[in-house]
């Protein structure tokens, strides 16, 4: 029998026996995020359900010298919440209470754990919710989407998470209690701390409460699928609304390959022998969204769509955005294993930039699937693979690489909102001069001396050397999109 | 590039705009421990005093590239408002921030500086895509890029807004354009009491009514809001109809107006704030922003040398004017009571002399003390606008 290691009876003490987990069978659910790819057992998962806690346990930590790896709900896509060298995870997942909401600033005060969709479901009647709408929404928290500066469908028209939060409570590296314009005021005076902690993966500190801009819930809509026989006339239309100016709340796409996943899946109706689809909604005075739409609508005839469906009809519009969310669960059907890319683009170079991924898909024999924010330009290719063939995984990974280095050199980024963690760490060179990239560190170090909380995540570390490719045996599935 | 000197603390004038030059510079201004203060072209107005003997870096610029379908455009930092504004115009584009036409892009994120257009567009911060700047050791640092999402490293971007030129001098950044709109309809609203504003905002950002831009000035001891909606002619009128009939006392005609007219009435509306002697900047929590307002008013008993300009949908509020020594301290000390109920922040940004034991900051916030270590990392010399906020080791003053 090993040893228990001294550092289980002094987190027990801050957190209860209720709030640890150390048995090794308990912790194999906690090996990976949704980058399957990514493994690594924690010593420990702990389980704080106070700021005061996470800062003891942070110091308890420290004594003992061992990583920390916080982790909202484990719905990441780029295993930024894996735990190296048998550190210690710190789940924020019992942190979920809504503190305050206050309609008059316009603001609600949350705990770090507390879902994406738990706070616009708690104030819905009241005409305002909480904008930022990944997919995994139902799940994943909102210090989750903090950490990786999260997206979603309606970032396109309402901005990012980070445009949505105006404070953070945090738990600096050395147990310190701190916070960042923690009040309901919309400016600080200075640089922007804030902004520099949201996204930054967990690296620079364990975010614990936070300060949520509530924003109006639009009352009308105007939702249509346009259909293509050509994913380039699709991408076009899209580059299209956006050279008119105008800003759609969301433009979606999916491929043949997604339609046909999400219509056998579900049975929402689509057409299975098309191209592309496109589905997109217009929000605002209700009386000038027809107007609106129509300007759209001409587009995507102008670039040859088929079939063109409107519908104002609340329940016709749940199933669409239904059908839209549940697509990755839809891969599922598809696939032992599958991952996605994250590449943001600028929306003019979306038409090349999917016959790209059409090319690398044949070249490298994986199979793609599309499903993407491509109003933003957020490409999502999901590959599909069985993770157990070596050969297969490296594959993927080869792939991959040369798709994110390719945008890259079109003008984009290698993650739009899933992250870096530690997927994309060995493209962070392509992205970044080496100036920045000391200058990052150095940041990490700042807030981070000896490089414990996340290290090797979102910035490549002087200190940790993670292995991507560990031989563990396991089937996860790639989590929401 | 070298321009004729005319304030005494100025030992050079720079006008370096491109990371070599920038570079250069530091490395000089290391060796002499001369600091480097940023200058846009109103910066007077919007920043501090400089301390001391220093290089006054005032940069020029111009767009670099303006990616006309993406609706992003990437400037030199020294590129003024007025070119920047002038070159879009005929791409049927703009940049929704009210800054005036002198404003450099560099000045506007190191202040960040906004006004009524950010009810509608955000603020530097949800309009920067991307920024690239000079540390104070030289190096050159590029973070962000031209697409509309980007998380890849830190947001080195969106912290640098509001750094007061701080953490590095920013020589470029990326930023992103809107269509002009359609059409504008503008009017003033006489209001008796902001302090309406402050239980009823809320209810009026949920009607058809809710304004595409709103600011409340104060003049001649009268409240003003300033409302406009931007849309189609049709949706303008609908929004229009529906504030006859949300609001509780008679609406004057809008007029309709282009947006070149709109930004040049915006910015006649707040010329006061560069002929004052007396400005400060205060964010309280936006459903006290009325309540502070007329505490201001009532208890300074200056009320009719006082200027506001109100933004009240994010708690923001200039007040200034033309006031004496004592009365502007009087009024720091009545700012400093209120936010010390309701909480918030102020910054000075023009003090008359005799007023040095203001401090221009406060009241100091729990995070500074993280800032000043990040201010140690990217500026260790303490080159950069010293002395003007973070007071680090290297630089006490």
């Amino acid at each position: 029998m090993v040893a228990m290691h001294p550092v289980i009876d002094q987190l027990r003490a801050i957190v209860g026996s209720q709030g640890i987990l150390y048995e090794q069978d308990e912790l194999f659910v906690y090996e990976c995020d949704g980058f399957p790819i990514a493994k690594g057992i924690p010593l420990a998962v702990i389980f704080p359900t106070s700021t005061q806690q996470v800062a003891d346990c942070v110091k308890v930590l420290n004594q003992h010298n061992l990583q920390i790896v916080p982790r909202g709900s484990g719905t990441g896509l780029a295993g930024g919440a894996v735990v190296y060298d048998r550190g210690v995870m710190v789940s924020l997942s019992r942190m979920n209470k809504i503190e305050s909401v206050d309609l008059d600033n316009r603001v609600a005060v949350v705990q770090a754990g507390v879902r994406n969709l738990a706070l616009s479901d708690s104030i819905a009647d009241t005409g305002w919710r909480f904008s930022p709408d990944p997919s995994s929404q139902r799940a994943s928290s909102i210090g989750g989407n903090v950490s990786t500066n999260a997206g979603g469908i309606n970032t396109l028209k309402h901005g990012v998470t980070v445009c949505h939060i105006l404070g953070l409570e945090y738990v600096l590296p050395d147990g310190e209690i701190c916070t960042s314009r923690g009040e309901p005021i919309c400016d600080g005076i200075g640089p922007d701390l804030t902004s520099l902690i949201c996204g930054s993966e967990g690296t620079l500190a364990i975010v614990t409460r936070i300060w949520c801009r509530l924003v109006v819930n639009p009352k009308y809509f105007r939702t249509v699928y346009a259909v293509f026989d050509s994913t380039y006339d699709a991408c076009k239309t899209v580059s299209d609304v956006i050279a008119s100016g105008i800003v759609p709340t969301s433009m979606e796409m999916m491929d043949a390959g997604m339609i046909q996943a999400v219509e056998s899946a579900f049975h929402f109706g689509f057409p299975s022998d098309v191209a592309a689809m496109l589905l997109l909604e217009v929000d605002g005075i209700d009386q000038v969204l027809d107007e609106e739409l129509a300007s759209i609508v001409q587009l995507a005839r102008d670039n040859n769509a088929g079939d063109i469906q409107q519908c104002s009809d609340p329940v016709r519009r749940a199933e669409l955005w239904t059908a839209r969310k549940k697509a990755f669960g839809a891969v599922g059907r598809m696939s032992h294993s599958y991952c996605t890319q994250d590449a943001c683009i600028p929306r003019s170079k979306l038409p090349e930039a999917m016959e790209y991924v059409a090319k690398l898909s044949e070249k490298y024999d994986i199979t793609i699937t599309n499903v993407f924010h491509a109003g933003d330009g957020n490409i999502h290719p999901i590959m599909l693979f069985d993770e157990d063939d070596p050969d297969q995984v490296q594959q993927v990974l080869l792939l991959s690489k040369e798709l994110l280095e390719y945008c890259v050199d079109i003008g984009g980024t290698i993650t739009g909102e899933h992250g870096v963690g530690v997927e994309k760490l060995h493209l962070m060179d392509k992205m970044f001069n080496r100036n920045t990239l000391d200058l990052f560190l150095d940041i990490k170090k700042t807030f981070d001396p000896d490089q414990r909380i996340n290290d090797a995540k979102l910035i490549p570390s002087d200190k940790t050397t993670i292995e991507l490719l560990k031989p563990i045996a396991a089937n996860v599935p790639g989590g929401a999109l | 590039m070298s321009e004729a000197v005319t304030d005494n603390n100025v030992v050079q004038i720079n006008n370096a705009e491109n990371p070599n030059a920038l570079h250069a510079l530091v490395q000089q201004c290391v060796k002499e421990d001369l600091p480097i203060i940023d200058y846009g072209f109103a910066h007077t107005k919007l920043g501090h005093p400089a301390p001391g003997k220093h290089v006054k870096l005032q940069q020029h610029g111009q767009i670099i590239e303006h990616y006309e379908r993406d609706l992003t455009v990437r400037v030199a930092a020294g590129a003024t408002f007025g070119h920047i504004q002038a070159q879009l115009q005929p791409t049927n584009q703009f940049l929704p921030i009210d800054a005036d036409a002198d404003l450099t892009l560099g000045e506007v994120i190191n202040h960040n500086v906004y006004g009524p257009l950010r009810v509608k567009y955000g603020a530097a911060r949800e309009l920067l895509l991307g920024m690239r700047c000079i540390d104070g050791i030289g190096r050159d640092i590029h973070a962000g890029g031209r697409t509309v999402k980007n998380v890849s490293g830190y947001d080195l971007t969106r912290f640098m807004v509001g750094s007061l030129g701080q953490m590095g001098v920013v020589y470029e950044a990326t930023i992103r354009t809107y269509a002009i709109p359609q059409h504008i309809l503008r009017l003033m609203l006489r209001v008796n009491d902001p302090a309406w504003l402050d239980t009823h905002l809320s209810n009026w950002l949920l009607d058809v009514s809710a304004p595409s831009t709103l600011a409340l000035a104060y003049e001649d001891n009268h409240w003003t809001l300033q409302i406009a909606y931007f849309g189609t002619a049709t949706g303008c009128n609908i929004q229009y109809r529906a504030l006859k009939s949300f609001w509780e006392s008679p609406v004057p005609e809008p007029h309709t107006v282009q947006l070149d007219q709109y930004l040049d009435e915006s910015r006649k509306y707040r010329a006061w704030r560069r002929q004052v002697s007396t400005l400060v900047k205060i964010i309280v929590p936006p459903a006290r922003t009325g309540s502070t307002c007329l505490d201001l008013v009532s208890s300074t008993r200056i009320n009719a040398a006082l200027h506001f300009d109100v933004l009240p949908v994010h708690g923001c509020i200039l007040v200034g004017g033309d006031l004496p020594a004592a009365q502007a301290i009087t009024l720091d000390k009545q700012i400093n009571q209120i936010i010390a109920q309701v909480g918030g922040v102020r910054q000075w940004h023009a003090r008359p002399p005799g007023t040095e034991s203001i401090d221009p900051f406060g009241p100091v916030q729990p995070d500074w003390p993280i800032l000043k270590k990040l201010k140690d990392t990217m500026d260790p010399h303490a080159l950069l606008n010293r002395g003007r906020f973070l007071k680090t080791e290297s630089s006490p003053n």
